[in-house]
């Protein structure tokens, strides 16, 4: 299953092969009943200097994706190219690919430096290169102060950085984080999904990011790659995974959204008219030939609804409840079918709506905002 | 709540338990107090070993005079090194390997590595002299040497283990992420780290080794002899203050080394 959009790909037209080719990829990891199948036939592109992330739950394979890249396991089948040239059989020493580990994996018997000057003394750099490229990586992440340091005398945020130096000194082709957030508390969380994203500008290396942490994803990505249960489901800008969820697991994974049935509008209308039982027509402009005549699921966000008093045009439902949110406010209401649906208006003096429990309201939402899911 | 016959409420605690007192000091005396008598009379002036006359040094000089003692003592410490440090060498690729290996069987070799800890020693001790001797082997020093290399081994692998199991397994990951081949690997990342549990291995081999009678008895032959076989002689024809010294030295020896083992242990731990 290839995803992804083969139309307007800069790299492409420069030429250059994309940082990541895989095909194919199957990985299964024990045998006979007990065999589990961590990756199920993953194709994925990564283009130069992109930042992608990898999100999912756990379990859902990410983790084994990022760690056959590294060479710290060997697919059961597939290949992998790394800019066009196939890594499947280079053991993890040789490829020039550098990870940064969940829970940092720092040496604890080296000071800050000789963690960071660790890759480059492996790779046999002369000496004074060695040196001003530690200094370097140590302004980097703002940790020229610690360099003398031990890995166990410094806190989290700054064991983090270390990493993310000692990753990034060999100067990789690639640069893989493995959850490397997770760790960390909100406040510094924050900082650092900033600072990631800065370092990942200034050196100009592609980076693979991990995370189950949806907002982290739509923060920082270039692309994102949804994955679930070893698959990969969909690949897009943070915007096309929100605004634009193809499967019903995406959409439900990554904020909020109300999910409906819909059937095929009765009269002979254009593609993309629907109708909701015993509600009324909706219209749908998600870009995608609708076959008629199906019955789908649509995927609405609650941001995307307008309330109003009901009026012809206006689709009915029922208030059954209202949360004040501050910034805004959430209205919980039922359609006629009982589909429970949830409607997020935003809090301004102008537009407060004063609709209460067991009101009789009329909703409407712009076509555009309206995606049709894979049903599977 | 409170339970009939106890003074203090009863809350489960061992510290409550009457009697516990004089039971630990009982248990503390019969361990120590012959060692504490054993040391004390070692620098008794009279020559019966029970009746204490005055404080003296001879016996330790005694010791150091005697040739013979001299010559045990030297094939000891020489059995000892040798045996020790070819132990710990084998353990150490052998836990190397048990730790990052996956492999069919890995649980049973484990327990196999460890099982001559819980064998009677008599018994591979038999068996290996008659392994030797179906070999045609003379028995001596080497023949010593091997057997207690033997069964140094399981001394010496599973500090080295433990140490192992305590290191993050993501730590030979990313020496290999950063370039560092499976040798530059061990050297520079898994050494040092293990290192405190070689030290402790090494030391724990030592001392067993250097304490040994009965793999050296059924292995030793001329010009083998022991510190632990020539004492075993000496209290044949009767326990003297010499005896006393040269047991006193050995415990001082052992000491220093436990000492050094656990002190690397509280290291390796920070």
């Amino acid at each position: 299953m290839i995803i992804g959009d083969a139309v307007a790909d800069p790299a492409k037209s420069t030429g250059q092969p994309d940082a990541i080719a895989a095909t194919s990829l199957i990985k299964v990891f024990g045998a006979g009943d007990s065999a589990f199948k961590a990756l199920d036939n993953v194709s994925i592109n990564i283009r130069q200097n992109e930042f992608f992330t990898l999100l999912g739950p756990s379990g859902c394979g990410k983790t084994t994706l990022l760690r056959l890249i590294a060479g710290f396991e060997q697919p059961t089948s597939g290949t992998i190219l790394l800019n066009g040239e196939n890594i499947i059989d280079l053991p993890p020493f040789k490829r020039p690919v550098n990870t940064v580990f969940q829970n940092y994996a720092l040496f604890p018997h080296m000071t800050v430096a000789q963690n960071i000057s660790f890759g480059l003394e492996m790779q046999n750099r002369p000496k004074a290169e060695i040196k001003t490229n530690v200094d370097e990586m140590l302004s980097l992440v703002r940790m020229e102060s610690m360099a003398g340091r031990r890995i166990t005398e410094i806190s989290g945020g700054q064991q983090q950085r270390v990493a993310l130096a000692r990753a990034l000194a060999p100067k990789p082709k690639l640069l893989l984080l493995d959850e490397p957030l997770s760790a960390l508390d909100l406040q510094l969380r924050k900082d650092m999904q900033l600072e990631l994203k800065r370092l990942q500008l200034e050196t100009g290396i592609t980076f693979i990011f991990v995370t189950h942490d949806q907002e982290e994803a739509l923060t920082m990505s270039d692309r994102i790659a949804v994955m679930d249960k070893g698959q990969i489901l969909q690949v897009g800008t943070p915007r096309d995974i929100y605004d634009r969820p193809q499967h019903r697991f995406v959409a439900g994974f990554i904020g909020e959204i109300n999910l409906l049935q819909a059937g095929p509008s009765g009269s002979a209308g254009e593609p993309g008219d629907y109708a909701i039982d015993q509600t009324g027509p909706i219209r749908v402009q998600d870009g995608k030939v609708a076959q008629q005549g199906q019955s789908v699921t649509l995927a609405i966000r609650p941001e995307c609804i307008s309330l109003s008093l009901p009026a012809e045009g206006k689709l009915p439902g029922t208030i059954s409840n209202v949360v004040y949110h501050g910034t805004d406010t959430i209205y919980h209401y039922t359609l006629p079918n009982g589909a429970a649906m949830r409607a997020r208006c935003q809090n301004s003096t102008m537009t407060t709506l004063p609709f209460v429990a067991g009101d009789a309201i009329g909703w409407s939402v712009d076509p555009r905002s309206v995606s049709v899911l894979e049903d599977k | 709540m409170s339970l009939p016959g106890f003074k203090k409420p009863y809350k489960g605690d061992a510290r409550h338990w009457p009697g516990l007192f004089i039971a630990t000091g009982c248990f503390f005396a019969y361990v120590y107090l012959p060692i504490i008598i054993l040391i004390i009379l070692s620098f008794n002036e009279n020559r019966t070993v029970t009746v204490w006359t005055g404080f003296s040094l001879d016996w330790y000089a005694m010791a150091f005079e005697n040739r013979d003692i001299i010559r045990a003592a030297t094939n000891s410490l020489i059995i000892a090194s040798i045996a020790s440090i070819s132990a710990t060498i084998l353990a150490t690729l052998a836990a190397t390997r048990m730790a990052t290996d996956k492999f069919k069987g890995k649980t049973a070799f484990n327990a196999m590595i460890a099982l001559p800890i819980t064998v009677p020693e008599i018994v591979p001790a038999v068996a290996t002299l008659m392994f030797f001797a179906s070999l045609g082997f003379t028995l001596g020093l080497g023949t010593v040497i091997i057997g207690h290399t033997i069964f140094c081994i399981p001394f010496a692998y599973l500090p080295i283990r433990a140490r192992l199991e305590g290191m993050d397994p993501r730590m030979a990951e990313a020496a290999a992420d950063l370039y560092a081949n499976p040798i530059r690997a061990f050297y520079r990342v898994t050494l040092p780290q293990i290192l405190p549990g070689i030290l402790s291995g090494l030391i724990l081999a030592f001392i067993i080794s250097l304490d040994d009678f009965v793999t050296t008895f059924f292995l030793g032959g001329a010009g083998s002899t022991t510190l632990p076989i020539y004492i075993f002689g000496l209290v044949r024809t009767g326990v003297t203050p010499e005896v006393n010294a040269i047991c006193s030295l050995m415990l001082l020896l052992s000491l220093v080394l436990v000492s050094l083992s656990l002190f690397l242990g509280r290291e390796q731990s920070r």
